[in-house]
């Protein structure tokens, strides 16, 4: 079995999950052991890997840091029927990962010998073994979680052009930087429009898409060369649904009004995301500087406020990468002070209708913050509750980014009762 | 402590002639009733049923009821008016994958193609009564013999005097 070696010291001076659990009655405990899971990742034993069917389950292939070649379920599915969304090639955390093991014939999250959930793999859809006319793997033009596909319109994000401006946090830009230049940066419409047929054969599989890459900065103002694929991806999607409208979400870079309409009138979209990212303006600047300054935080916020004028509210999100706020050298020195301005954001955003939500901070090897420890379960569980509450407080429902539709946002999978 | 289901149980659940409901709590601890007509027990022994509605009462109550251990109720009527009470705890719901697809597919086949699956839900019995009012009424009144009205003990020359 492969080995893996972390420093167990953090649990000396964190409280443990049993202890959060019982600290917080009022959240279900399935919920924060899935926090605590994104946050410290899983990593499969043998034997759970004997249950994995290549024929039946998504499977990751990768690397890890002593050079075992791993092939591991995508992620797993809890017994309320939310998916957990961490890879084992995510688990590069300083704590030591929850394992998914064996016990009394169930695959189970395992940590310190107790067993604390019974958990599935996730299910491949049958497109992903099909390809499309012009020799692309469908998998590779549409990916999937359990019960929403995603579309990735372009790899390369522009505010890695000068590395030092990608958001620091950010492991998918660094990586996308090899296909700066190269044909294959935007995806080809007819692979999409091919896929979608396949997909839409597969009844009950999904229920929602994110189309989201790279930020495009060019074009004859701001992001109309991003706004633009959006579009026609959008628009080749559209080509298999026989309604205007379909259960759709966009996370771009933040577009102007004028764009938003745009992306609205013309498409069959549904929903819109833009991540704030990092709550405090100041610090926004330093983890995003590519970002702050293209598009400075209050400007960022304003087309968060036109996004809602188009597409109502509850359909616009915001997200933060939670945990970054703490970053060091320069993030906030305690967790209580960037709880403060996480919630201050937060419900400055949500009473002009912009949902809430966050999700868990990967350390990433790619990073530019490799190596930095995310906060504590505490943290993230009192961050949960507190924008659940604020987006309850404001009336908004997370129907749009609900634990169906991704998965990653634990504020928003509270929304379910 | 989950439990097997006896086969009369199960013979009432199965038969299409009987009358299922479901009876669950909200968060804020309202009681819901539904019927359930696609209330089954599976392979392993466990009450399956079927949630078309995601935004239903009913599936933010088993929601619920998972995620804070909390009971849910089944009543099973029969078409000879017996009554059997199942008190049980969710096992799990499966909103994905293989099984939920077939079911999906089963659902439209059945109810027609403009009607959605949300989840399949399954539960481990823990408690089964029979409440066929005659049962009950025979259990109760020998277990308190004098929670009756007092006209009942009366001579009937007196009771039923006119
Ligand atoms: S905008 Fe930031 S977070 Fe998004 S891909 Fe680019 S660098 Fe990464």
């Amino acid at each position: 079995m492969a080995q893996l070696e972390f420093n167990t010291e953090w649990r000396k001076k964190e409280e443990s999950l049993d202890e959060i659990i019982k600290k917080y009655p009022e959240l279900p405990p399935i919920s924060i052991l899935e926090i605590d899971a994104h946050r410290r990742g899983v990593f499969y034993t043998d034997k759970a890997l004997e249950r994995l069917d290549e024929s039946v389950h998504q499977v990751t292939e990768y690397t890890l840091r002593d050079k075992t070649q791993r092939k591991v379920p995508a992620s797993l599915t809890f017994r309320d029927g939310s998916h957990l969304v961490v890879g084992e090639d995510f688990t590069k955390t300083a704590r030591e990962p929850y394992l998914v093991d064996v016990v009394d014939d169930k695959i189970v999250l395992v940590d310190k010998d107790k067993v604390y959930e019974e958990v599935s793999f996730w299910e491949k859809p049958k497109f992903f073994d099909k390809v499309t006319s012009r020799g692309t793997p469908m998998k590779n033009v549409i990916a999937a979680r359990p019960q929403r596909y995603s579309i990735q319109p372009s790899k390369f994000c522009h505010f890695w052009e000068c590395a030092k401006d990608g958001c620091k946090y950010c492991s998918y830009g660094s990586s996308g930087v090899k296909y700066h230049g190269r044909p294959d940066d935007l995806i080809n419409l007819q692979d999409v429009e091919e896929t979608m047929r396949e997909l839409v054969k597969e009844p009950g599989r999904f229920v929602g898409v994110i189309l989201t890459g790279g930020s495009i900065l060019t074009g004859s103002k701001l992001c109309e060369d991003e706004l633009q694929i959006y579009i026609e991806v959008l628009q080749a999607m559209g080509t298999v649904f026989k309604t205007k409208k379909w259960p759709s979400q966009v996370n771009s870079t933040a577009l102007d009004k004028e764009q938003l309409q745009r992306l609205y009138d013309q498409t069959g979209l549904t929903s819109y995301t833009t991540d704030l990212e990092v709550f405090d303006e100041e610090l926004y600047k330093w983890v995003c500087p590519g970002k702050a300054k293209a598009i400075p935080q209050a400007e960022w916020k304003k087309r968060l406020f036109d996004a809602v004028d188009v597409f109502g509210k509850g359909r616009v999100d915001t997200g933060l990468v939670s945990g970054v706020e703490l970053a060091k050298p320069n993030g906030f020195k305690s967790e209580a002070e960037a709880l403060k301005k996480d919630f201050e954001t937060a419900e400055e955003m949500a009473s002009h209708g912009v949902l809430i939500k966050h999700d868990i901070w990967h350390v990433g090897d790619n990073s530019i913050f490799r190596g930095q420890l995310t906060p504590s379960l505490d943290y993230y569980v009192q961050l949960t509750k507190g924008l659940y509450e604020i987006n309850q407080k404001y009336g908004l429902s997370g129907d749009m980014d609900s634990y169906r539709k991704c998965g990653m946002h634990p504020n928003i999978n509270l929304d379910r009762i | 402590m989950s439990i097997q289901l006896e086969k009369k149980i199960i013979d009432a659940i199965k038969d299409p002639a009987s009358i299922k409901v479901i009876a669950t709590v909200s968060k804020e601890g309202i009681v819901h009733v539904t019927p359930k007509g696609s209330l089954t027990v599976d392979e392993n022994g466990r009450i399956k049923f079927l949630e078309l509605l995601e935004k239903s009462q009913t599936q933010k109550n088993l929601v619920y009821s998972i995620w804070f251990d909390k009971f849910v109720a089944v009543n099973i009527i029969t078409a000879d008016r017996k009554s059997y009470l199942i008190k049980g705890k969710i096992y799990k719901t499966i909103n994905s994958g293989k099984v939920f697809q077939d079911e999906y597919v089963a659902v439209q086949e059945k109810l027609g193609y403009d009607i959605d699956l949300s989840a399949i839900w399954l539960v481990d019995a823990e408690e089964v009564s029979e409440q066929t009012f005659e049962v009950r009424r025979e259990i109760l009144e020998t277990a308190y013999p004098y929670e009756k009205h007092v006209d009942r003990f009366a001579k009937d020359e007196l009771r039923f005097a006119k």
